[in-house]
């Protein structure tokens, strides 16, 4: 396949940067208030913040590492699926609802609702800002890959363009232009992989058995490819990586603030069954479709392969070349737009995230205790924001190379252990006491953090050693009953303060 | 002003409960009955039982999601009335 850029590449992308410019500019003059900043106003409706929040959730991890995962490691990418799908039932049925009356901005706002709010936003917005990079490093990962194929431009440049992208969309437009960003996007993914499936479908008479039959005969995985094992994980390290992905899910900051931008309770559970349909949908195609027809149609296609049976810029970019094997170059052009959006999207949802969890829950509420003017905390905010992206674009250059899709297993494995524990104990158990709170957090986020550090993603594949001194890629089993371990201990072993047993302003 | 717990939504809660339990239940049949999950649909069929029940776990979430905010009702509170 010829990498060089077509015509009609060029033209969606900058169609693609130019919408979203223009998102930005109509949602700027409407973001005027920090909750209009945060929240859209808590105006936005359910099927507009369903579809944002499949936006946020289906990610460059999802699309691209999705199908990159299933060409190289077969079935196990079904857990990449189904076990976020599951988080999202999770969260709505215990999460989504009491989120939205007891929060206004982040989801420490209902965490710190009936404990001392200092030292929970403390360790509730460190948790954040550690989910929210660590994810944020994926998105760029994907983009620095996507770009380089697209434009032959290096890796780091594009990763430059995409952090001042998303620095521009979330501190001119805010919430409401991220809304929207994210609502294009999963509107233009959902078209996508739709196009891609029914064409790839047609490639095989839309027989499902001939779709596995060739993808089984050509990987190197043979009939294996559709049973569990191709990544190499164990028992123990599969259920991990379940365990993160599912209580992850319902800590995942970025998602959770969504529930602020609709009016109430109940338009929060529509919004977030709305985007269960959607991501269910994607998720369905991607895992059952293109993942095998990535596989069949491209496995054994020297014109897409190199000697060692991999697509060129790797697994992750195994969804393009299906593309313009199936469309030619406007196909190409199409999906590579489409993926782009992808992470454009997401890029923002974080960066509102953590850049809310500086200026709300830090600055506005630790370090000035509430005594802030509406203009200094939007000011904070912007810069908050700048902040982010230089860090992202950091982060992401300091990551090359790792597999975007893996990297969220990382990510989840914090939400489980670190937001998740607080923010469920704080919501149902009347024992939970702030010292509790903080010590289950702080294990959940330090284990969590440290078993990734020392383990073979970071200790060995990024800092270079030999061996990991944790031989455990997926820490979530240990390190989520760790925090909630911690959590009940310490709770029943101490006692809140009389003042906070009365009902106090987080 | 809130000082006390949320109330836990039974229904709900149980089944999300409900829906993870099934869904796992698919994972675990790959290590429980490996041969069940990798016979074929039908004789020379490349599609197996794990791939049938694989529709049905990612069809599940979907179900179970509608089910569970089909008996919701308005309650009128939010962050600003619950904190006035």
């Amino acid at each position: 396949m010829n990498s060089s850029p077509s015509a009609v590449s060029i033209l969606l992308f900058f169609t693609v940067i130019a919408i979203t410019l223009a998102i930005t500019y109509w949602a700027k003059k409407r973001s005027r208030t920090t909750s209009e900043l945060y929240a859209a106003g808590g105006q936005i409706k359910a099927w507009q913040n369903g579809w944002a929040i499949a936006g946020d959730l289906l990610s460059a991890s999802t699309f691209l590492g999705g199908m990159g995962m299933f060409f190289f490691a077969g079935y196990d990418a079904v857990i990449y699926m189904f076990a976020p799908l599951l988080g999202f039932i999770v969260m709505l049925g215990f999460v989504a609802g009491p989120m939205r009356r007891l929060g206004r901005f982040t989801f420490v706002d209902a965490a710190a609702t009936r404990l001392s709010p200092v030292p929970i936003r403390i360790i509730g917005a460190l948790s954040a800002l550690a989910v929210t990079l660590m994810y944020l490093v994926g998105q760029m990962l994907g983009v620095g890959g996507l770009i380089e194929i697209m434009f032959g431009i290096p890796y780091e440049a594009a990763v430059v363009l995409v952090g001042m992208l998303m620095v521009i969309y979330v501190a001119f437009g805010g919430m409401l232009a991220t809304t929207w960003v994210q609502l294009t996007k999963a509107v233009l993914l959902v078209f996508g992989v739709t196009v891609l499936g029914v064409l790839a479908l047609s490639h095989l008479n839309f027989s499902m058995d001939e779709l596995y039959r060739r993808a089984s005969e050509v990987h190197k995985l043979g009939a294996a490819l559709l049973q569990p094992g191709g990544l190499g994980l164990s028992g123990l390290e599969s259920a991990s990586l379940s365990i993160a992905l599912i209580l992850g899910m319902p800590g995942m900051p970025h998602i959770l603030m969504r529930f602020f931008t609709v009016p109430d309770a109940i338009t929060a559970r529509r919004s977030l069954a709305i985007s269960i349909t959607i991501v269910g949908f994607v998720y369905y195609v991607v895992v059952f479709i293109l993942g095998p027809a990535g596989v069949a149609l491209l496995a054994a296609n020297p014109a897409y392969t190199n000697a060692s049976g991999m697509v060129p810029g790797g697994s992750n970019m195994v969804a393009l070349h299906l593309a313009h094997f199936l469309g030619g170059e406007v196909l190409f052009g199409l999906i590579a737009a489409v993926a782009f959006a992808t992470i454009l999207a997401v890029v923002a949802g974080l960066t509102v995230a953590a850049a809310s969890s500086i200026s709300h829950d830090l600055y506005a509420k630790v370090f000035a205790r509430g005594a802030v003017s509406e203009t200094k905390e939007k000011l904070v905010f912007r810069v908050s924001t700048v902040l982010i992206g230089l860090l992202g674009v950091g982060l992401g250059i300091a990551f090359k190379g790792q597999n975007i899709l893996f990297l969220t297993g990382l990510v989840f494995s914090i939400g489980a252990s670190a937001c998740f524990p607080i923010l469920i104990m704080a919501m149902y158990w009347s024992r939970l006491t702030t010292p509790g709170a903080v010590a289950g957090g702080a294990t959940g986020l330090a284990l969590s953090v440290g078993l990734i550090v020392l383990g073979p993603s970071v200790w060995v594949q990024v800092l270079g050693n030999a061996s990991p001194i944790i031989p455990l890629s997926q820490p979530a089993i240990i390190s989520a009953p760790a925090a909630f371990l911690v959590m009940i201990v310490v709770s029943l072993l101490t006692r809140e303060p009389d003042r906070l047993r009365v009902a106090q302003p987080a | 002003m809130r000082s006390t717990v949320v109330k836990l939504e039974r229904r709900g809660a149980a089944l999300a409960v409900l829906a993870v339990i099934l869904v796992s239940a698919y994972q675990a049949l790959f290590f429980l009955a490996p041969d069940v999950m990798s016979a074929p649909l039908w004789p020379d069929s490349a599609l197996t039982v794990a791939l049938l029940l694989g529709n049905l776990s990612l069809v599940i979430p979907v179900v179970f999601a509608w089910w569970m905010i089909a008996a919701d009702k308005p309650d009128g509170e939010t962050f600003d009335a619950s904190h006035r």
